[in-house]
């Protein structure tokens, strides 16, 4: 599986790059071609890496013999995007999208003390392809779609134990808008590890 | 630099308010003693084990004796050995001898009596009375009007032993026709030596918020729960109604953890009071009852 996965990465990249390449070779057009972003967006549909390696908090805990303790809420600050764009045509992009996300969960003991603080951390790493349909100096509108790799960390505090995961992830855009000249701003409704909702600001350059 | 400033601010303006945003509920605070109510249950099915097996049948077999009528409901023939004290018990209709029972040639409510049971076919589920020729050895001695003391030693192991006293209003024809009080201690071995794994599955108390599947018991290992009651308890054909009983569970780790268990009914409801881990909760149990 995990081959797989690696295999459609490598294509995907090479797909890209060749993409880019032939652009490279079309007639200059009067538009930045190259854009970088820093988004941020939620977490609603996040399956942490707490959750891929303990499944749902299991308290009523029945294991006799482990410590005296339960778990608090898991929690995420959000999730963190920085993504690099390359315009083949003003309405084709190619690029990369990388996702970090993180995951807390305190570890209290029966007396409500916090003993510990459990972690989680995501990284996604997606190619993505954008098309354009309103294509304005200062407005764009545009769906985007990539298929990627998330690595996961587990951190366990409580055991100081520590676990990595590895699984595809899809990131869908279905509709985002961007507003601005080189500096924009923009917000995207979709879902994958962006978040359902995510905004940020957007550089665009290299004319 | 203006717009800049402007965007930062839109950003950092959505972020709060996705901050800290909850991924996954986290456990039950107010259901702490969660453990101790399972422990309570494995030691109500483990001494309840006991009785139906062991001295359930000394009863029937006195009312068989008492009448010449097998209790209604029973499923064993008692055929009387060439020693007339000695009966042998086949249960299902099987050839096999399952039980013997020396009467000693006295009736099991006269006080003083001693009736000696052994069992033959527990060779699973023996709750560490098992003994290495297979066989489980209880004795029941009427101590005094309608009470008796139930016990058994594992001779090859005796650290596991069973060593009740209970009485009964009425001497009872089978071991659920009548409350009960229940005193003594014991320590069972929840899962035996014939590599049988006990992995209990799903808890009947996982609520909604945290289905299971969980299990009572790590590394596959056998678990020693041993009981003395503090007070003594009163049984209805239902559940514990009063008293009180420590229990503690060991594994082969040499790992413990105890328990504490109050029994009690609230208008007509049956409540644990579970101390576990310094915290004391109130439970409402699941319990099965037979007629």
């Amino acid at each position: 599986m995990k081959k797989k996965i690696f295999v459609c990465l490598a294509i995907s990249f090479l797909f890209s790059t060749m993409l880019m390449g032939q652009a490279e070779q079309t007639s200059r057009q009067n538009f930045p071609r190259q854009e970088v972003s820093l988004s941020y967006g939620d977490v609603l549909l996040a399956i942490s890496p707490i959750y891929d390696e303990r499944g749902t908090s299991f308290y009523p805990n029945h294991n006799w013999f482990a410590p005296n303790s339960y778990s608090g809420d898991e929690i995420s600050p959000g999730a963190f995007s920085l993504s690099y764009m390359y315009a083949l045509k003003k309405w084709l992009w190619l690029g990369v999208s990388t996702t970090y996300t993180s995951f807390y969960q305190n570890i209290y003991d029966f007396s409500h003390q916090k003993i510990a603080t459990d972690s989680g951390h995501k990284l996604a790493v997606i190619p993505m392809i954008r098309f354009m349909y309103v294509n304005k100096e200062k407005l764009n509108l545009y769906s985007a779609v990539g298929i990627g790799a998330s690595f996961g960390l587990y951190n366990n505090a409580e055991y100081e134990y520590h676990a990595f995961s590895f699984h595809p992830v899809i990131q869908f855009t279905g509709i985002g808008v961007s507003v601005g000249k080189q500096l924009r701003g923009f917000a995207e409704l979709g879902c994958g590890p962006r978040g359902i909702f995510n905004c940020g600001i957007q550089y665009r350059f290299g004319k | 630099m203006k717009k800049l400033i402007f965007y930062i601010t839109v950003i950092f303006f959505s972020a709060s308010l996705f901050t800290s945003c909850t991924t996954d509920e986290g456990d039950n605070p107010d259901r702490l003693t969660a453990r101790g109510m399972t422990m309570t249950d494995e030691w109500n099915n483990a001494t309840d084990a006991v009785l139906r097996r062991y001295a359930d049948i000394t009863f029937r077999l006195h009312h068989y004796i008492e009448t010449g009528q097998y209790c209604q409901g029973g499923y064993e023939t008692f055929i009387q050995s060439s020693d007339e004290n000695i009966w042998e018990v086949h249960q299902y209709g099987e050839n096999e001898v399952a039980y013997t029972i020396n009467t000693n040639g006295q009736a099991l409510d006269e006080i003083g009596s001693i009736w000696e049971l052994t069992s033959f076919t527990d060779y699973y589920n023996n709750l560490g009375l098992c003994q290495d020729d297979g066989t489980v050895n209880f004795t029941i001695t009427c101590i005094d009007t309608n009470s008796w003391n139930i016990y058994s030693i594992n001779n090859d192991i005796p650290e596991y032993f069973f060593d009740v006293n209970v009485t009964w209003k009425n001497t009872p024809s089978t071991i659920y026709e009548y409350p009960y009080t229940f005193a003594g201690k014991g320590n069972l071995c929840l899962n035996d030596n014939n590599n049988y794994y006990y992995e209990a599955g799903k808890s009947d108390y996982s609520d909604n918020r945290h289905p299971g599947p969980d299990y009572y018991y790590t590394n596959n290992g056998i678990v020693d729960l041993s009981f003395e009651t503090e007070s003594e308890l009163q049984k209805t054909h239902e559940y514990w109604s009063k008293g009180v009983v420590n229990i503690t569970v060991q594994n082969m780790e040499d790992e413990t953890s105890s328990t504490r268990a109050e029994f009690y009914r609230k208008n007509t409801a049956y409540v644990v009071k579970i101390t576990y881990g310094g915290v004391t909760e109130e439970w409402y149990p699941n319990y099965y009852y037979y007629y």
